[in-house]
Parts: structure tokens; C-alpha cells; sequence
């Protein structure tokens, strides 16, 4: 009995053993991919590229200076780094609350209505997810002209909100996975399509949508390809553009660039912190089928 | 009569629900594609404007032409490399996934922690990127230097160069990648690791008798998305070599994009259109036979 007992006890100390290994491996590796972004945050707080540079490393800055933060504010020939600011937010909303109701109302339609066409129309969706609108810039610099929309915010919208066949896919899968009868029931109550689809299919989805609109959020908020391409005056730059712009035709240092790529990391990181519940929930509890 | 005005009506509803989708797929897409198949034959320059009026038929000369640049021969050369590691990603993905497919302290922190270098945009990624591996000045070099080693010299080289854009492909996909694969982990019955486990069968046999056929669904999906990025995602490769050395670094996308818009150079449409028709066929190639051959290595049982 008692040899048993110590038996037991021995295992679940080498099981807890095991598990403390396994943890101080999991977060050093964890650290080791994160270490370049610590690198950029104690660079944007050192004054020079001749701290930035100097060897060994010091991860903490022995005079730590808020100067380039300043520096990246101060009004400059340039670029004007809080107009980008504004110009990627507002456009990350746009397309956001846009995007968000031309998926949903597609989705439905290739889930819930019937319509002459709808499966050939839908396979024609799919398939254009194959086509990426990075090797498209030059039929799309044509259309862009021919609308007008060249050289400003607009230009960077309607992709996303127009052509997104991936949010599409993505929603209309999750309503095909809704069943049946709770929408049945809700039209035999006489509710019309946008009750449906609002009151009842929406809130069934929510945790497909957030995660659409948070890897949406993070794709529009760091399109560098866009604004390089479409956008030419200044006062239009989104904050990727900007950041490069700075480094390239301006005399910033090493720590004013970094300055600049911490604030363009930070919002991004607390949105996906604030939503990787809904995130983990529909990546992993659902996994990827096929 | 009441019966077909409601079946007209249905069918409005669905094709107004789907409009805006449909239209900007339709214009964006389609119509893009057939418009730049028809460039792709022509002269036309951005020159006057919207004016189509000297439009001239070259037949296959921009095809020629773009098959005749050394440039493209560096960017087959590069995108064929970036593709052919794809499989690594996918194999370190599903490595750190089983991995992290466990109990941990704080197991959302490190999560993101893993996540994080995904989410991060590219030109900061970029500006580090080139910072920790300058030329003269390279944080990386020092360590090496201290630990004895003889750094290379970042970028100064071809295959340095491309090494260095699959090494930071990699670190920005793992961590989105492995995330899938924890999904597809999860999916596998417990009781098929216990049964092997009672065979005898060792942590390594059960990764590669079990896990790694159990998983192939997912490898398909990465496989197949992570090589389409590599040939859509040019601007990374555009902003951290900008093609050098010479134009060894250069991939399909940033070439197209050089003959397009590329700095003072002419704006040949032409030819930045046929390159563009011939990527878009490749990547329908990639996807088709990665559907096609599928069945030789995926396991959906």
C-alpha cells in the first residue's frame, strides 16, 4: 500500500517536472520569435543609430528618451504622421462596417435564398479567392482611373468592401452550418429577410464574423501594396506608406523609424488581444476541414 | 400568375442581396483578367490618359520580351526557391502547433506571443529586419562574432539574400499556421495516441504513424495558401531587397510592378500584363494540381 503511494506520488512529480520544462522550453521559444520586436521597442527609445548599433546589445536603454516619439509628430516636409494615423483608422472603419454588411447580405444570399444561378454564381466567387489582387495592378490602375478614385482614401476601400470573396466564403459557411429549422421557425412567424438575418443568423455567427473582421482589420491596417500604388499626395498616406516614406526622404534615424513601426504594431496587437477569444474559438475549437 | 410574380420576386431579392459582391467581383476580377489578357497583346502605355486610340497588336512580343529579361529568370529562380520551402513552413508550423498543443501557464499569452509576428505590418517588419541584419552594423553579426563565428555578410550575395526572405516569410507564417494546426490536432481522437501508446509505439512513431497523416487536410490548406502567398506577397520581398543584389531577388510581383509603375521607367503595360497572365495561370496551376493529387497523399478518413 504504502510503496503504491509513493509510486503515485513519484509519477505526478515527474509529471509536474515535465510540465515546468515544457513550459520554460514553450515560452523561451515564444520570446526568441518575439525578440525582434523587443529590439525595435528599445531601439525607438535610444537616442541614435550609434546606440541603436553599439555591441553588445543593451535591451534597456541606459538613458531611455521619448525624443523620437516627438520627433515623429513634429511637423515634417514629408510625411504628416497623425494625418496617417487618421487616414488608416478611418479607413480600417470604413471598410470595416461596409465590408461587414456586403458579406453578410452575400453570404445569406448564397446560403439562405434561392435564386436561377446561385451555385454557378457562387463557384464563380470561390474561384476568384485563386486570383490575388496583387498580381492584378495593372487592370485595377485602369479601373481605378477610369473611376476616378485615384489618389484618394476611397481607392483603398472598395476592394475589400466589393470584392471580398474570401468573407464571403467564410460567412456563408458558417450560415450553411445554422440549422435549418431555427429559420424556418422564424419565417413561419412572418419575419421578412433582414429580421433573419440580423436578429437570428448574425448573432448565431458572431464568432466567424469577429474573426473576418479582425484578420481584415489586420490586412487593411498593414496594406503597404495599396497606398504605394494608388496613393501620390502626401496628406493621403496610411501609416505603413508613411513610415517608409519617412525612412526613405526624410533624416529620422534608426530610432525615429522604430518609434514609428511601435505605434503602427501597438493597435494591432491590443485588437487581436481583445478579440483572440472569438479568434481561438473558430481557428482552433473548429479547425480547418480540408 | 401569383406564383411566378413571387418567383421573380425571390430570385430580386437574392440577386440584390449578392449585388455588390457579384459587381465588384465581376469588375475587379473578371473583368480585370480579360482586360489584362488583351494588354498583354498590346503597346499600350499609360501615356495619354485613358486614350485607346493608338492601341497597336503586338502578337506575342511582350511574352517574348518578358521571357527574354534576365530579370525574370532571377525572379523564377527566387519564387521557385520561396515555393519549394513551403513544405519546411509547413513542417516547423505543425512542429511548434503539437508543441503548443498542451496545458500552459498563461496559455493565451503565449499564444499570441507566437501570433503576433503575423499581425505585425510589413514595413515595420521590414525596418527591423534590414536593421538586425545591416551590412556593417548587424546586431546578429555581433552575437555571431562573440559566440566565434564568422558572420556572412548579410544580402551581399544572392542566395543570402534569398535565405533571408524565406527566413522572415517563415517567422511571419509559423505562428499563423501552427494556430491551424492546433485546430486540426485537436480533431484527432485521444484514443488512437492511447492505442499506440499501449503497441509500444515511441513520441517520434506516433508523430509520423499518426499525427502526420491525420493532419494532412491541413498541410493541403497551408501548403496551398502559403505557396500562393509567396507569389502574391511581393511588396515584402520589394522592400526588403528591392531586388538586389543586381535583380537576383526579384519575384514575379515585384517585376510586374517595375515594368508597370516602377520609377522612372517607361510604363509598359504590355508587358507587366503578360507577366501578370502568367502568374495568374500558375497559380491556377499550383491550386488545380494541389486539388488534383491530393488523393495520392491526403487522408480524410
Amino acid at each position: 500500500m504504502k510503496t503504491s503511494a509513493n509510486v503515485l506520488s513519484n509519477i505526478k512529480l515527474e509529471n509536474k517536472f515535465i510540465f515546468f520544462i515544457k513550459n520554460i522550453i514553450m515560452w523561451c521559444i515564444a520570446l526568441t520569435l518575439l525578440m525582434p520586436l523587443f529590439w525595435m521597442l528599445s531601439a525607438s527609445f535610444k537616442r541614435d543609430n550609434i546606440e541603436v548599433f553599439s555591441f553588445p546589445i543593451k535591451w534597456i536603454p541606459e538613458n531611455p528618451t521619448l525624443d523620437s516619439y516627438y520627433f515623429l509628430f513634429k511637423p515634417n516636409p514629408v510625411v504628416n504622421i497623425s494625418q496617417s494615423f487618421m487616414n488608416s483608422i478611418l479607413v480600417v472603419l470604413i471598410i470595416s462596417v461596409a465590408s461587414f454588411f456586403t458579406c453578410v447580405f452575400a453570404a445569406y444570399a448564397f446560403s439562405r435564398m434561392e435564386f436561377v444561378g446561385r451555385d454557378v454564381i457562387f463557384i464563380f466567387v470561390i474561384i476568384s479567392m485563386a486570383v490575388p489582387p496583387e498580381l492584378l495592378i495593372v487592370p485595377h490602375f485602369v479601373t481605378y482611373s477610369m473611376m476616378g478614385v485615384v489618389d484618394t482614401l476611397a481607392v483603398l476601400c472598395i476592394g475589400p468592401i466589393f470584392a471580398n470573396a474570401f468573407g464571403t466564403f467564410l460567412i456563408r459557411q458558417t450560415f450553411l452550418g445554422i440549422p435549418k429549422s431555427i429559420i424556418e421557425s422564424a419565417k413561419m412567424d412572418g419575419a421578412s429577410h433582414l429580421t433573419t438575418l440580423f436578429r437570428i443568423i448574425v448573432p448565431l455567427a458572431k464568432e466567424t464574423i469577429i474573426t473576418f473582421l479582425l484578420l481584415q482589420f489586420t490586412w487593411v491596417w498593414n496594406n503597404y501594396m495599396g497606398p504605394l500604388l494608388w496613393i501620390k499626395s502626401s496628406d493621403k498616406y496610411t501609416i505603413p506608406l508613411a513610415i517608409k516614406i519617412l525612412q526613405e526622404l526624410s533624416d529620422a534615424g534608426t530610432p525615429v523609424i522604430m518609434a514609428g513601426s511601435v505605434l503602427s504594431i501597438v493597435p494591432i496587437i491590443l485588437i487581436f488581444i481583445t478579440f483572440q477569444k472569438y479568434f481561438e474559438k473558430s481557428v482552433i475549437s473548429a479547425g480547418v476541414k480540408g | 400568375m401569383v406564383k411566378y410574380e413571387s418567383k421573380l420576386k425571390a430570385n430580386l431579392k437574392g440577386y440584390l442581396f449578392s449585388l455588390p459582391q457579384i459587381a465588384g467581383i465581376s469588375i475587379l476580377v473578371y473583368a480585370g483578367i480579360l482586360f489584362m489578357v488583351f494588354l498583354s497583346f498590346t503597346n499600350w502605355s499609360f501615356y495619354g490618359g485613358l486614350d485607346f486610340s493608338d492601341i497597336k497588336f503586338m502578337g506575342l512580343k511582350n511574352y517574348q520580351y518578358i521571357l527574354e529579361d534576365d530579370k525574370f529568370v532571377s525572379a523564377i529562380i527566387t519564387n521557385s526557391f520561396l515555393v519549394l520551402m513551403v513544405p519546411v513552413t509547413a513542417f516547423c508550423s505543425l512542429v511548434l502547433g503539437s508543441a503548443m498543443n498542451s496545458k500552459f501557464i498563461y496559455e493565451r499569452g503565449l499564444r499570441a506571443a507566437i501570433f503576433i509576428p503575423n499581425i505585425c505590418n510589413i514595413v515595420a517588419i521590414v525596418m527591423i529586419w534590414s536593421a538586425l541584419f545591416h551590412t556593417r552594423l548587424s546586431p546578429i553579426s555581433g552575437i555571431m562574432q562573440s559566440l566565434g563565428m564568422e558572420p556572412p555578410i548579410w544580402f551581399a550575395t544572392p542566395w543570402n539574400a534569398r535565405i533571408l526572405i524565406y527566413l522572415m516569410n517563415l517567422w511571419r507564417a509559423i505562428g499563423f499556421f501552427a494556430f491551424i494546426y492546433i485546430g486540426a490536432l485537436n480533431a484527432i481522437p485521444t484514443h488512437l495516441y492511447e492505442a499506440a501508446k499501449v503497441e509500444g509505439a515511441g513520441t517520434m512513431t506516433r508523430f509520423f504513424k499518426i499525427t502526420l497523416p491525420l493532419v494532412s487536410p491541413t498541410t493541403l490548406f497551408v501548403i496551398i495558401t502559403e505557396s500562393l502567398n509567396t507569389l502574391k506577397h511581393w511588396a515584402p520581398v520589394m522592400l526588403l531587397t528591392d531586388g538586389g543584389p543586381g535583380h537576383s531577388t526579384y519575384v514575379f510581383g515585384s517585376l510586374m510592378y517595375k515594368f508597370a509603375f516602377g520609377g522612372n521607367a517607361i510604363q509598359d503595360l504590355g508587358a507587366s500584363s503578360a507577366l501578370a497572365v502568367m502568374v495568374v495561370a500558375l497559380a491556377g496551376i499550383i491550386t488545380t494540381t494541389n486539388w488534383k493529387i491530393q488523393d495520392k497523399w491526403v487522408n480524410y478518413s
